[in-house]
């Protein structure tokens, strides 16, 4: 698992950022099918409309990397909160989760 | 390490941002691509080496760098296998003409002229140079 602070972005604006899938050397590749997100807030409370689907990034220039964004506007969301990302994925048949973290400014 | 994810924090434009990574002895130069908000490429640049294995590059935060979330990865291969760094930062405010890095002034008939370069390129002449 890989735990990333992403920073804080407006609230006006869409938060993201780059899921690299590995494989269970810790090189770059593909996922099995695009990577699933779901967010949470600091009190893992999750939100469960801006949960998602990532799309490839750089494909095929970026081996096995995908994008996720979340829409920053919706009411769910506050300024000055943390929020939490869960990614989820496979590679090779084995499940991988990565963790990121933002703040709305 | 194959991967690994920097938060840089913020700059603005007219300043530099400095990208480095160990690449031990990748098969090509590093290449940097910067991506606004993660959806479109707007600039692309390969790090020099810096030796002993670091590749390091000075980027001059142009007009292309417009305010907003940004994502710097710098890609390469080691005997083919790729490796990813990514940098995230944010541009807020700033000049993207940069600093004045030269400086000339000339005497002529209509006056005393000023010339300046700027850090992106652009020249400026002005005459009569004074403090308002």
């Amino acid at each position: 698992m890989v735990s990333t602070s992403n920073g804080s972005f407006g609230k006006t604006q869409s938060a993201f950022g780059i899921i690299q899938a590995l494989n269970a050397s810790g090189v770059p590749a593909a996922a099995g099918a695009n990577p699933t997100f779901r967010v949470f807030t600091q009190d893992m409370e999750e939100i469960l409309s801006a949960a998602g689907t990532a799309l490839p990034f750089d494909s095929p220039t970026v081996t096995g990397a995908y994008l996720w964004s979340v829409d920053l506007s919706a009411a769910e969301f506050e300024r000055g909160e943390h929020y939490i990302v869960l990614a989820t994925y496979t590679v090779g048949g084995n499940a991988r989760n990565d963790v990121f973290t933002f703040q709305v400014a | 390490m194959a991967v690994t994810t920097t938060v840089l924090g913020r700059y603005r434009r007219g300043r530099r941002m400095g990208l480095g990574v160990y690449a031990g002895t990748p098969d090509a130069a590093p290449v940097a691509d910067f991506w606004y908000h993660g959806l479109s490429k707007e600039a692309s640049a390969s790090l020099p080496s810096k030796g002993d294995g670091m590749f390091g590059l000075d980027q001059f935060l142009d007009s292309r760098f417009v305010d907003g979330q940004w994502i710097a990865i710098v890609r390469y291969t080691v005997a083919s296998v790729p490796s990813y760094h990514y940098f995230h930062f944010e541009i807020k405010g700033g000049d993207p003409t940069g600093a004045v890095v030269a400086i000339h002034e000339l005497r002529r008939p209509l006056g005393r002229a000023v010339i300046t370069i700027t850090e992106n390129g652009s020249a400026n002449i002005g005459y009569n140079p004074r403090l308002s």
